[in-house]
């Protein structure tokens, strides 16, 4: 088949990029040398890309002790950027002379950049044919064979572009496995110890505007949205002043601040912590009041209170965000070593002050040396259609759209959380998401943040 | 345990035992726990090691990973036979028990902050590893990643109970100072271990951090206890464990070493 007329490459928006990331989902396959390799994860998103009509390069590194990795690069209006399609993850870093930002197998650590190869799909002639199985069109790049159907994966050979086969005979050479982004070695940040020396940050995000104060979906007791966010922060604070607690002490394990996005923007704490962007966890204990709660079966329980609900004007999440930038930025600048800042946004995602993906984006581009900022979602919606939804992989099943831009936003999760929490029993998916709708358990995700041994919940 | 049949604290010649905080905290935060004893009423007369490492996230675990200790190198036999039935938890139940009161009954309450309260309520946790000598055999028993090396003809003949450094995490089986939590631990991860000892067997008790480090060592052809038996005193072992934290090469965290050789002289 012929060139559509109307066939045209065009740069994308980086939120595009992103969108089609995930439409794609390429680090969902599993690498399996030599049959599915950096290449391959490679060519699905550049012929993805392409039948979107996207503009983009398909981009072998040269590393300076020979080896190579395929990965894919844009021109956006974020400037170039370069997709790991193994992860998902976006590299704006990316220089000749520089580390490669992740470990791959076969190239050492200390290994740099030697070259930047980008062959833009906009310089090849173009053509289509039908995939045999599911009637999708498939590119052919320069009059070459089709490997495989991006969307269906039926293959249909092996790669006959010069440059992908080179690279596979290389690597079959010299007996590695070059190329794979080992995702356990991804984990090697997020790994910061936690310490009074090197404390960890951990922001709240606090919706406080008019329409928390809608009623919840399907609860039988219907309760302000604004109540249940909330509980929900009193309840994650009192458990990390726990968490942080020895004997008669609350240690500073943690820097934490809330920032609530209202009627005004800027720190929500009261009394002697008035104003202030971010406190010691071990100034906490001492601020509030504990009030004691009668739960159904007659169980007494306290809890300490430091926030009630606020329920006024509109929702500001984009100033919130920013705001967190500003607080973040300063934060890391005294503490480059320490675990990343970790955002938890707690709102019903009726957003109007613009898209809040733009300043969610550039709030978790900050980092420390150990990763990146971490933003996690606690979605609190009216939405009755929309079931629970707890640390999910996809936005498949999540009809509220609120919900699904919420989902973007949220950070995937480190490897070392997921795998901490794996070992306690609570399954999670890798590449799940830091998002929940409608449910509580965001608390569980600051529980599996180490400050050292801790009694598994499991075990108990 | 106030009518302790033996007196405690009767040290036995020739160990060495050193215990140093993590990097940046202090020497009273110290959280791990050690202690030997020779129980000389016994016939044949038993030597006992013990290690435990009380566990960051919960309270008062520095005072219940050294009840464990005590507990284990000062009590009568009947009680550590008690833990040699290996059916059934019964007997571990009851030797924990005074120990669980006596946690207990040592915590000022009245003077605990709500929070404070609250947390000591859930209990403190800590390791295990504990060690009984007989004049040829020895007897251990553990919960979670403390480490025991024996080493004969400077080969390593026995460790225990974790075999790879990839076994250790931030969550290994604890044992508990509320009875009601130790369940499943008691059933099913209080291990017991036994071995024959030649004279000059080197025999070590390590706590995770050390232990991790020594399976590493060992798996990557090293000989780890031939460095460890170089330390004489507490500021060699400190200065041993700075120089591994520099380079990173082993977990910054309290760490303890009781390192000791078989002599006949003693049994």
């Amino acid at each position: 088949m012929e060139r559509n007329e109307s066939f045209k490459l065009t740069d994308p928006l980086f939120l595009i990029v992103k969108m089609l990331l995930s439409e794609v989902r390429s680090w969902c396959r599993q690498y399996k040398f030599p049959h599915y390799v950096c290449t391959h994860f490679a060519k699905v998103v550049f012929d993805f890309m392409t039948l979107k009509e996207v503009r983009c390069g398909y981009t072998t590194v040269e590393f300076s002790n020979g080896m190579s990795h395929a990965i894919v690069a844009f021109n956006t209006d974020y400037g170039l950027v370069y997709v790991e399609p193994q992860s998902g993850d976006v590299e704006y870093s990316l220089r000749v002379g520089n580390r490669y930002p992740y470990t791959l197998e076969g190239i050492p650590k200390d290994a740099t950049v030697a070259g930047i190869n980008i062959r833009w799909n906009s310089d090849m002639k173009i053509s289509f044919c039908e995939c045999k199985e599911c009637g999708y069109l498939l590119p052919i790049y320069d009059d070459e064979l089709v490997d495989r159907c991006p969307i269906c994966s039926t293959v249909y050979g092996v790669f006959t572009t010069d440059l992908v086969s080179a690279i596979i005979e290389e690597n079959i050479k010299k007996n590695t496995k070059c190329g794979r982004v080992r995702m356990a070695e991804l984990s090697e940040k997020y790994t910061a110890e936690i310490s009074r020396r090197t404390p960890g940050c951990i922001l709240f995000l606090v919706d406080q505007s008019e329409s928390m104060a809608d009623n919840f979906s399907g609860e039988v007791n219907p309760k302000q949205k604004a109540q249940g966010a909330a509980d929900t922060l009193n309840m994650l604070l009192t458990d990390l002043v726990s968490k942080c607690t020895k004997g008669e002490e609350t240690r500073s394990y943690f820097d934490i601040g809330v920032i609530g996005y209202g009627e005004r923007v800027g720190s929500a704490f009261g009394g002697e912590l008035a104003g202030r962007d971010l406190v010691s966890i071990s100034e906490l204990p001492d601020q509030g009041r504990i009030e004691e709660h009668v739960q159904n079966g007659g169980e007494r329980t306290k809890i300490q209170i430091w926030f009630d609900p606020v329920a006024r004007n509109r929702t500001p999440m984009c100033q919130g965000l920013r705001e967190a930038h500003r607080i973040l930025s300063d934060w890391i600048t005294r503490h480059r070593e320490a675990y990343p800042p970790i955002v938890i946004n707690i709102t019903d995602g009726e957003v109007n002050d613009g898209d809040p993906s733009i300043p969610a984006e550039e709030l978790v581009k900050l980092s420390t040396n150990d990763g990146n900022v971490l933003l996690f979602n606690c979605h609190l919606s009216s939405n009755a259609e929309q079931k629970t939804v707890e640390f999910p992989l996809t936005k498949e099943g999540l009809i509220d759209k609120f919900a699904q831009m919420l989902f973007d936003m949220s950070s995937i999760l480190p490897r070392k959380i997921i795998e901490d929490a794996r070992k306690e029993g609570f399954p999670l998916q890798d590449m799940a998401r830091g998002f929940m709708f409608n449910a509580a358990k965001l608390g569980d995700l600051t529980r599996f943040l180490s400050i050292g041994t801790r009694p598994s919940q499991s075990l108990r | 345990m106030s009518n302790h049949p033996i007196k405690p604290n009767t040290r036995v010649k020739n160990v060495r035992a050193f215990g140093v905080a993590k990097d940046g905290n202090s020497a009273d935060e110290y959280e791990d726990a050690f202690e030997y004893e020779a129980a000389f009423n016994l016939k044949p007369t038993t030597y006992r090691f013990a290690v435990a490492d009380g566990a960051t996230e919960s309270s008062f675990s520095k005072q219940w990973a050294k009840l464990l200790t005590e507990g284990f190198v000062r009590e009568n036999s009947s009680l550590t036979r008690d833990l040699e039935t290996q059916d059934g938890k019964d007997g571990k139940v009851k030797w924990l028990s005074p120990l669980q009161q006596k946690w207990h009954k040592d915590i000022q309450w009245g003077k605990l902050s709500w929070v404070a309260e609250k947390k000591a309520r859930e209990g403190a946790y800590s390791t295990f590893l504990g060690l009984q000598i007989y004049p040829k055999t020895w007897l251990a028993w553990a919960v979670g990643d403390c480490g025991l090396f024996q080493v004969r003809d400077d080969e390593l003949i026995a460790k225990w109970p974790m075999e790879q450094e990839s076994q250790f995490g931030s969550t290994p089986a604890l044992l508990c100072s509320l009875e009601s939590r130790n369940d499943l631990v008691l059933e099913s991860h209080f291990l017991f271990k036994s071995g024959k000892h030649k004279a000059r067997d080197l025999f070590i008790l390590a706590t995770d951090a050390l232990a991790q480090w020594f399976l590493a060592q060992y798996h990557a052809g090293e000989k780890p206890w031939s460095q460890v038996d170089k330390i004489t005193n507490e500021s060699e072992f400190a200065d041993f464990l700075k120089q591994l934290r520099d380079r990173h090469t082993i977990r910054n965290d309290d760490t303890t070493l009781v390192i000791f050789r078989a002599r006949n002289a003693w049994l």
